[in-house]
């Protein structure tokens, strides 16, 4: 039986050269973080005035963490909520310091958050709070994110815990048992292999004989993402 | 189109009318002396459109009498033409008076759709009219082969050129559980355990399943399991190739309603005249003479994606019997067709395992994009460029220019590019320059049209431009800032030649200064393109190269 392995929700903190202008742009977030450590973020209660939510992706903070995108009624996206929680403040600041990596402007300090950086026009927000970044994009984005503030949540950020059971080898297809902590949903995919999802049982269906690895992502309501792989041979 | 008749068809004549008449004389006797003969010798002869009939053809079976006198009288004579099996006579098809010359007769599908495969015979007799002074009457038989004539599946292989591996990023909506369509037939009827070939549970006949439309998950069973029968998956071919066409001839069709099993098509049978498979618009060839259960394969003579394009291929056979004078002939109503969705591409510079296969939902719109405009790298991504700039919808980002499905992750040098969710535009249509050269370099590559992306740097002035989504030039920004902090564009030779979908830029001799005139980014050098775009020294080419990894 192959069991997969809980993998850290850590970012790499790796730093280029070529982020030297970055770095003179945003010099709040250079400075040494702040030992604050929040349990997450409460999703349910991040829902915004005359929008819906139409979808939600969740993701590692290496892939861009949780987003929420809101949409007005003719199914228009209007804002996107990125929630980002790490296991410490410093990965909070490299999620927010890659999200800043993608802006062709410059943003301004702005006092929303323990650092925070904003645009003139209000449409644009990004924030850390402690081990919590969050990126708010459309209109009044400082309204969004002082929602989003307050969806913090107190407490020590418990990722989920995920189990990923398979054979470690079989023919053609196997059965996949997942367990997680908490209630905490996941997602399935497959490397050399995809999953079949029927009413009552999950099974993984090699392409060809070898190595396959089956992927869970599991998430929970406070935004706290957790990815776990497990791998068996197809023979 | 085959308009060729079955009466220029002339194929079996097993004439068995007795002595051989001599030539047919156009009159009577006394010769050209205008005397009407009263001398009757009738010898029909016996012509099909093929040795071979579908019992379920799609259309009469055409069978010519050609009833002659060489006695020279006129008038009608009697004449019965009769199909059957060996002694039991199944049918009569004519029983009447005719004038001598062609009688012109059907067998028609709903007297052979339940009979057994295998030889039959068309006899036809005729008399002489009353008053005949000497009369003999004739005969004369046809071998007919009754066959049930169809294939189950057609797989597209690469022929003299390539065959471009393509996936499903979502299946069963589940985004990142991927599906190869490499190994998968190209289309395939579904046939249940148990069941004719041809023929359905209520003995309707079998067709091609349309091209499957979901261009994000194959379909599935109630398990979540892929199904890959009754489906037609589209075929990524790079530009040029002439495909072969694997056929899988059925083994069986339905029986006789006294059978409730199916029963052998005929095909390969030692007694039924040689049959092959003819494409349309390919010349037929010996090579695809057909046996039940042994693949058949057909190069086309023609490349159907002969540039970049999204083709709905059709394609059209029949089949044809070989009578025993080696000529062939188009068996009537035989014919078949599937339509599969073609993509003519460029190869593959993407990459060659999940989830950097080129995506179908990609594939399907590059091609379309294109439209056969192009042929090569550059058109191909000249016309990308066009259509991510101008016909997606997208607007540039002026709160503040950020990405909404890029991300940087340590450094520049890291793209991943999440392109489910640009697909579905989860995070709406506001872009910048990151996420257009994402979407252009993974279009461009899942086609075969190598690109990169390279960053320019750092923090420089800019001249107007026309963000995507804009309709004056200025700034790209609300706050009408005219500079960027980074800016990013693709190209396939080091910064050498740039494409860039992000902005179009002043194509006239002043790019700093009204009037503007709009030019795309489509393959321009990368000296000028920086003098057009920005005039400032402090922009330089920095990443150079970099390739986009995509994300779901």
């Amino acid at each position: 039986m192959a069991v997969g392995c809980l993998l850290a929700p850590t970012l790499a903190h790796a730093q280029s050269a070529g982020d030297a202008p970055l770095r003179a742009s945003y010099p709040q977030l250079a400075s040494a973080p702040s030992a604050a450590l929040y349990a997450g973020v409460a999703l349910d209660r991040v829902a915004l005035p005359g929008l819906h939510l139409r979808s939600r992706d969740d993701q590692t903070l290496e892939s861009g963490g949780v987003t929420l995108a809101f949409a007005d009624d003719q199914e228009n996206v209007q804002t996107t909520v990125q929630i980002a929680v790490a296991a410490d403040a410093a990965g909070a600041r490299t999620f927010a310091l890659g999200y800043l990596r993608g802006v062709s402007g410059i943003l301004d300090p702005s006092g929303a958050d323990e650092v925070a950086y904003a645009d003139s026009s209000d449409r644009t927000l990004v924030a850390v709070h402690g081990n919590v970044a969050y990126v708010v994009s459309g209109p009044k984005a400082a309204s969004v994110g002082a929602i989003v503030k307050r969806a913090i949540t107190g407490g020590s950020p418990t990722f989920p815990v995920v189990r990923v059971a398979l054979p470690a080898s079989f023919e053609g297809s196997a059965p996949v048992a997942v367990t997680t902590s908490g209630g905490a949903k996941y997602r399935l995919r497959a490397t050399g292999a995809y999953v079949a999802r029927g009413s009552d049982r999950v099974s993984v269906r090699a392409f060809a004989p070898g190595p396959i690895t089956v992927i869970a992502v599991a998430s929970d309501a406070f935004g706290r993402v957790t990815e776990v792989r497990a791998s068996a041979v197809a023979r | 189109m085959r308009a060729v008749s079955y009466l220029v068809l002339l194929l079996v004549a097993a004439g068995c009318g007795g002595e051989d008449a001599g030539p047919v004389q156009a009159l009577g006797s006394s010769g050209s002396s205008g005397t009407v003969s009263t001398v009757c010798r009738a010898e029909p002869l016996v012509q099909l459109a093929a040795p071979v009939a579908d019992a379920r053809g799609r259309k009469p079976f055409g069978i010519v009498v050609d009833l002659r006198d060489s006695g020279g009288m006129r008038g009608p004579h009697p004449l019965k033409v009769v199909f059957s099996k060996g002694e039991k006579a199944i049918k009569v098809l004519d029983e009447g008076a005719h004038e001598p010359g062609p009688v012109a007769l059907a067998l028609d599908p709903a007297v052979t759709r339940d009979l057994e495969t295998g030889g039959y015979t068309i006899t036809a007799t005729a008399g002489c009219p009353a008053g005949a002074t000497e009369s003999k009457s004739g005969e004369a038989k046809a071998s007919l082969y009754l066959a049930r004539l169809g294939m189950t599946q057609l797989d597209v292989r690469p022929g003299d050129g390539a065959r471009i591996e393509l996936m499903y990023h979502a299946v069963d909506k589940q985004v990142g559980n991927v599906f190869p369509i490499g190994t998968a037939i190209a289309s395939r009827m579904a046939i249940g355990a148990g069941e004719a070939d041809l023929d359905d549970a209520n003995g309707a006949l079998r067709t091609f399943p349309k091209p499957w439309a979901d261009l994000d998950s194959p379909p599935v069973d109630d398990n979540g399991v892929v199904v890959e029968d009754g489906v037609t998956f589209p075929v990524s071919l790079r530009v040029g190739t002439k495909p072969d066409l694997v056929f899988s001839p059925a083994k069986t069709a339905q029986g006789p309603n006294t059978v409730q099993r199916p029963q052998p098509t005929g095909l390969g049978d030692p007694a039924a005249p040689p049959v092959r498979v003819v494409v349309e618009g390919t010349p037929a060839a010996d090579s695809s003479i057909v046996k039940a259960g042994e693949p058949v394969t057909v190069r086309l003579a023609a490349s159907p994606v002969p540039s970049v394009a999204r083709v709905d291929q059709a394609f059209r056979w029949h089949f044809e019997a070989k009578a025993a004078d080696g000529k062939w002939s188009e068996v009537p109503g035989s014919d078949q067709e599937v339509t599969v969705r073609l993509y003519g591409v460029l190869g593959n510079t993407q990459g060659n395992a999940a989830p950097e296969l080129p995506w179908v939902a990609v594939v399907d719109d590059a091609t379309a994009a294109v439209k056969g405009a192009a042929n090569d790298a550059a058109g191909t991504r000249a016309a990308l460029v066009r259509h991510i700039y101008e016909e997606l919808g997208l607007s540039y980002d002026r709160a503040q220019g950020a990405s909404h499905y890029t991300a940087y992750a340590g450094s520049y040098a890291n793209a991943s590019f999440r392109l489910a969710r640009f697909l579905k535009r989860s995070s709406g249509s506001i872009v910048n320059c990151s996420d257009c050269a994402s979407i252009l370099s993974t279009y461009a590559n899942m086609v075969g049209a190598e690109l990169k992306y390279t960053i320019i740097l750092a923090g420089f002035n800019l001249n107007p431009i026309l963000g995507i989504g804009a309709t004056t030039f200025g700034s790209p920004f609300n706050s009408g800032r005219l500079s960027f902090s980074y800016h990013a564009v693709t190209s396939a030779d080091a910064a050498a030649t740039i494409y860039d979908a992000t902005l179009a830029v002043d194509g006239d001799t002043a790019p700093a200064e009204a009037p503007y005139m709009k030019k795309l980014v489509q393959g321009m050098s990368g000296t000028e393109y920086l003098q057009r775009l920005s005039g400032d020294s402090r922009a330089k080419y920095t990443y150079v190269d970099q390739t986009t990894a995509v994300t779901f």
